[in-house]
């Protein structure tokens, strides 16, 4: 069993550094994220004497809200992965049509624990900046979190993560 | 559109895909189905091993389709967008 902590700190009045403050509330359960082309799909591309496109690294914003994971259209094309799907969602101006991806998703803070999602929606999340994390690349959603217990701590600050 | 063809092959087919493999997971390349498979993990496999780096459509045999909701685009709450 792998167990990661989301931890944000705070700084009492004496100096000390404490569990908790407004960090969780505010930007809600991230954590760093690496996507890359799927290891089946590496094997095609070496194959065929290809380049293999680099992996991105970004955040991970937890979404519990959310059928299925989102990943940064840029991301996407950066890798070159065809399109295996498509699916509507509704979006502010109405419903709109998407394309679903295979990717391989990855957790460095959690030892690199990785998983091939399959089906991942490719949405705009250009510009999404993560206040003191990063880029925001990946809406972590209830398909990816199906694999995890996940405990929320809104009074310490602390989101636990348990594969 | 991506993967257009499959779609409406899908379509065309789903009433006969459910009564005979409701919710496993159908291949589909252009207007030919590649088999039905447990996950789409190992629909995906099959069809990389088929079609290498091309499109393929791997789509759950359901009556209807279920609706993906993510409410930070439904909402606008992030800006985040899906692009023509």
């Amino acid at each position: 069993m792998l167990q990661f902590e989301i931890d944000f700190q705070r700084v009492d009045p004496k100096g000390r550094t404490l569990l908790g403050g407004p960090g969780l509330e505010l930007l809600g359960p991230v954590l760093p994220v690496v996507v890359a082309v799927p290891p089946q799909f590496v094997n095609v591309l070496l194959e065929e004497k290809k380049s293999v496109p680099q992996p991105s690294s970004g955040v991970a914003l937890i979404d519990t809200g959310a059928t299925r994971t989102s990943i940064d259209q840029s991301v996407i094309e950066s890798l070159g992965l065809p399109p295996v799907g498509k699916t509507t969602l509704g979006t502010a101006s109405g419903p709109r049509d998407a394309t679903m991806h295979a990717v391989q998703i990855s957790f460095p803070a959690m030892g690199n624990l990785g998983c091939l999602l399959p089906q991942a929606i490719a949405c705009d999340l250009a510009g999404q900046e993560i206040p003191g994390q990063g880029r925001l690349m990946v809406l972590f959603g209830r398909d990816l979190l199906k694999r995890f217990v996940m405990i929320y701590n809104g009074p310490l600050g602390r989101v636990s993560l348990i594969a | 559109m991506a993967l257009e063809t499959e779609i409406q092959f899908f379509e065309e087919n789903r009433a006969h895909y459910v009564a005979e493999h409701s919710a496993k997971y159908a291949l589909i390349k252009g207007r030919e189905c590649h088999g039905f498979y447990d996950t789409p993990d190992t629909a995906y496999e099959r069809g990389i091993e088929l079609f290498r780096t091309e499109p393929f459509l791997i789509k759950q045999v359901l009556p209807v389709d279920v609706l993906d909701q993510i409410p930070a685009l439904t909402y606008g709450l992030l800006s985040a967008s899906v692009r023509d």
